[in-house]
């Protein structure tokens, strides 16, 4: 009969032979800092501008964010008129939510011809920004749209209050370099009640970077 | 008594060197690096996880990134889909056109809810 120690190291050996992981282990799912949900918007003159936006979506793993992104369109073959928004879990893509309404967004508007070249790249690496928490200050970033629109698609990167200023600056800052925006071209934070209250070509740049 | 014993020292489970979904996200606090290499990091609060870019691309092509979502998307953001008005999946306008076919032979349901693009 067999004592507990062999039994022991029976079972020691036999764990030892399953222990032996694969470099890297797909199947595990990656766990996010924060839960995202992707909105959507889509122009129904019919209804009304909130009952437009909708909810298509949430994830808190690396793994689940693909699954999603994988599958949907890019933001280049949406319609026009269309947005995407990816914000925060419980905050709603509008100027009016409580972690919106003191706050603003840096706003990259883009050119006709960037929706072939760089539209896509733009979104993808500033959901990679918010998901992968690339900014300092990633508590004050609520998150993000993208606008497409025949004039110009513009992107938006949303935070929770424009009076902090070190933190506006450095999100500001690394969207530059993460996007690899030249030095020589400017972007800007337009505070929303700015926005609410005048046409948005008009509103002014509380920073520029 | 100690057969008995003995039997259920042999089917007591053991662990399984693998981290499931659910407890990944409780245990994560103190994980900076995995068995193949750096996962993520932590800030110095050790209370933020952090992913750069090159590793979250990594992971795109992976099979649990690569399966479909299970859940309703509507069918205006569906890779591929063309854009119809109202967005209603394939397996709603299948029903609805079920339905319509009672009294129309048009077997391209797909063209009846598409909007002019």
């Amino acid at each position: 009969m067999a004592t507990e120690v062999e039994i022991n190291e029976k079972q020691q050996s036999e764990s030892n032979q399953v222990v032996d992981i694969p470099a890297t282990d797909y199947s595990i799912k990656h766990p996010l800092q924060n839960s995202w949900t992707l909105w959507y918007y889509e122009n129904d003159r019919s209804n009304t501008w909130e009952k437009n936006q909708k909810e298509i979506a949430s994830f808190d793993t690396v793994e689940d964010f693909w699954s999603l992104y994988n599958h949907i369109k890019l933001a280049s073959d949406l319609k026009q008129g269309c947005d995407y928004s990816l914000f925060k879990k419980g905050i709603r893509p509008m100027w009016e939510d409580d972690a919106n309404k003191h706050g603003g967004r840096w706003l990259i508007s883009l050119e006709k011809k960037q929706r072939g070249n760089d539209l896509d790249r733009f979104w993808l690496d500033i959901i990679l920004c918010l998901i992968g928490e690339a900014f300092d200050n990633s508590d004050e970033v609520c998150g993000a749209v993208v606008n497409i629109r025949g004039k110009g698609d513009k992107i938006g990167v949303w935070t929770s209050d424009y009076s902090n200023k070190n933190a506006v600056l450095e999100i500001g800052q690394k969207l530059k370099e993460r996007l690899r925006i030249p030095p020589k071209m400017t972007i800007g934070y337009q505070i929303h009640k700015d926005t609410m209250d005048k046409a948005s070509s008009l509103t002014k740049n509380t920073y520029t970077i | 008594m100690s057969g008995s014993a003995f039997m259920r020292q042999l089917s007591e489970s053991k662990p399984i060197p693998n981290r499931r979904d659910s407890e990944s996200l409780d245990s994560t606090g103190s994980y900076s690096t995995t068995p193949g290499g750096s996962l993520y990091s932590t800030t110095p609060g050790g209370s933020k996880i952090v992913y750069d870019k090159s590793f979250l691309l990594t992971l795109r092509n992976s099979p649990l990134a690569r399966t479909p979502p299970q859940y309703y998307l509507p069918d205006n953001v569906i890779k591929g889909s063309p854009h119809t008005k109202n967005g209603y999946n394939k397996a709603q306008k299948r029903t609805m056109f079920r339905r319509y076919s009672n009294q129309n032979s048009c077997e391209d349901h797909s063209e009846q809810f598409q909007l002019e693009i």
